[in-house]
């Protein structure tokens, strides 16, 4: 299995091979991205974590005076236990002093497939594992807010915290309630039969690491990737590898970032982020948890208003 | 009633050719890549167009057999192309009516044709111009040349390819295709045509889809050397044309200077 990487290149060549190289468009390129770090903690000091990376090198990051540190809710550098998994945003000077440390944080996001008391079986679509999702008694009152109806074919998206090999429910990851309005179509232009290939709408962010993209209209047929569930989505139809240009419209952080999985659940959702104003029409990308970090975004606040570009 | 029926083909015949000639010179296909054939290049489109507008005119104006002949021989040679396009299955038009004939040739266009021609063969001795018919024309010449004109249009495959534009509003980025499609429109083109012989398995290494493309990979051998031949299949299947390109095996030892993409086929 080539890695996401060699994907995207491999995919890259042959299009051009039979399309012949196009000019980069001009655009607005947007603020460097940030490089955010993730793995599990070695040890930490309250200027310095030492962490385990994915592949096994060893990190060392300075923590800023003024980090903050989340592990379900703020929390301080005691919060930074050796085996805990931590992922890091740098500040933004270029540097690799963390400004931001997220411990044990989660999402789950998906459809309730059972319920047992306070337990909920969570079918998270056809690329990622069922997962168990404890609601303890504090979070059940706010999570009701925005998931009124937790019972077997319910949608549900909380952020959550990894806690003894569970996984706990904290607090709603979506702004609007759901069901709510239908997410805003764009009208195809009937003159050119074409689709608009900049897109507006709301990134959020699916617990996966390295940099990727879960895209909701990825082709189902051969080894497009797609899962072929969902409503179908008023979006271009992509494939596994192909690249979108992504703008965190809230910081102006932008980066190219490749799909890397079909994002059938998220287009089952009709909410709006409301960050930074209200964004123009639904879920459209949902981002692995460096990726959401790279382009600024709070990991805890769960979304941020995007325009993603089709360059091909 | 008879004779009437065909002193009317006379006209017919003329507005026929004569908006045919302004399809061709109004309603471009896309710009042909320099290999293509013959009858899709340019300069010979417009050849025909302006044949077809001089006999098209020399209908009304003059009752001379050599125009009555060559209308013949014009309706004859368009009905054994338009045959044989059908015959070889391939994706390509007739063009007829310039690029409102897109669509690939089939059994509609070719009974249009040889039917023009049994038209024309049978309205070959018709003594007047056509000017001259149409000047003593009653209210029955006119509904029998309208009810010709309807058999023409319910004949003619451009008919459901401009409704077919008209009328979709499915762009072709949104557009659920599935395979079997793609792949009954990658084996019917002219560019499978040309590189079927280097491919080396039937069976595509890899399809994958972006926008309005699909892509479909097949190993190959070139010149003994070993090679990836990649297809661009449209997907909608309206206008353009399936490309090719191939791409030498990064691993294929004896690879030179000249190594990397190289796009073998681009037709328009």
């Amino acid at each position: 299995m080539p890695s996401t990487r060699d994907h995207v290149l491999r995919r890259k060549r042959l299009r051009e091979a039979v399309l012949g190289e196009r000019p980069p468009e001009q655009y607005d390129a947007g603020a460097m991205p940030l490089h955010g770090i993730e793995g599990s903690v070695i040890e930490a000091s309250p200027h310095l974590l030492v962490l385990a990376a994915p592949d096994g090198t060893e990190l060392r990051v300075p923590i800023s005076a003024d980090a903050s540190i989340w592990h379900a809710g703020k929390a301080g550098t005691s919060a930074l236990r050796p085996g805990r998994d931590v992922i890091v945003r740098p500040t933004g000077g270029g540097g690799l002093i963390a400004e931001r440390i997220w411990v044990d944080i989660t999402r789950v996001t998906g459809v309730i497939a059972g319920r047992t008391g306070r337990v909920l079986e969570i079918d998270a679509g056809p690329h990622r594992a069922p997962t168990a999702l404890v609601i303890p008694t504090e979070s059940m009152t706010r999570i009701q807010v925005r998931h009124p109806r937790l019972e077997p074919g319910s949608l549900v998206d909380v952020i959550g915290v990894r806690r003894a090999g569970e996984i706990h429910a904290l607090r709603p990851a979506t702004n609007s309630p759901q069901p709510a309005s239908h997410a805003e179509r764009p009208s195809p232009d009937r003159r050119s039969g074409s689709v608009p290939r900049i897109l507006r709408g709301t990134a959020t962010w699916y617990d996966r690491s390295g940099t990727g993209a879960a895209y909701p209209a990825v082709d189902p047929h051969g080894d497009a990737g797609g899962c072929g569930m969902g409503p179908p989505s008023p979006l271009p139809v992509l494939s596994i590898a192909s690249e979108l240009h992504v703008r965190n419209d809230c910081t102006g952080r932008a980066m190219r970032v490749p799909i890397v999985e079909c994002g059938c659940v998220a287009a089952r959702f009709c909410d709006r982020c409301v960050r930074c104003g209200t964004s123009p029409r639904g879920r459209i990308l949902e981002l692995t948890r460096t990726a959401f970090v790279d382009l600024g975004g709070d990991l805890d606040a769960g979304c941020f208003n995007v325009t993603a570009r089709v360059d091909h | 009633m008879i004779d009437m029926l065909r002193d009317l083909q006379i006209p017919f015949l003329a507005s026929v050719l004569i908006l045919a000639c302004a399809a061709k010179l109004t309603v471009r296909e896309h710009d042909p890549a320099p290999l293509v054939a013959l009858h899709r290049q340019r300069p010979f489109v417009y050849g025909v167009a302006l044949a077809e507008g001089v006999i098209g005119v020399a209908l009304m104006v003059t009752p001379t057999g050599v125009v009555r002949a060559a209308c013949v021989v014009f309706f004859a040679s368009a009905t054994w192309i338009t045959g044989d396009l059908a015959r070889r299955g391939t994706d390509e038009g007739c063009g007829c009516f310039g690029g409102l004939s897109a669509a690939p040739a089939g059994r509609r266009g070719l009974v249009r044709a040889a039917l023009l021609t049994i038209v024309a063969l049978a309205s070959a001795g018709v003594p007047e111009t056509g000017a001259q018919v149409l000047g003593r024309a009653g209210a029955g010449a006119v509904l029998l040349l309208a009810a010709e004109t309807g058999l023409l249009l319910v004949l003619s495959p451009e008919l459901a390819l401009a409704v077919e534009r008209t009328r979709s509003s499915t762009p072709c980025e949104l557009l659920d295709v599935p395979l079997a499609e793609t792949y009954a429109r990658l084996y019917a083109s002219v560019a499978w045509r040309e590189h079927e012989d280097h491919v080396t398995s039937a069976r595509p290494i890899e399809t994958w889809r972006e926008l309005c493309h699909r892509y479909v990979v097949f190993p190959a051998r070139v010149e003994g050397r070993r090679a990836e031949l990649v297809f661009a299949v449209p997907i909608d299947g309206r206008r353009a044309e399936v490309r090719a390109g191939l791409v030498w095996d990064a691993g294929c030892e004896g690879q030179d200077d000249d190594s990397g993409p190289r796009r073998v086929s681009s037709p328009a």
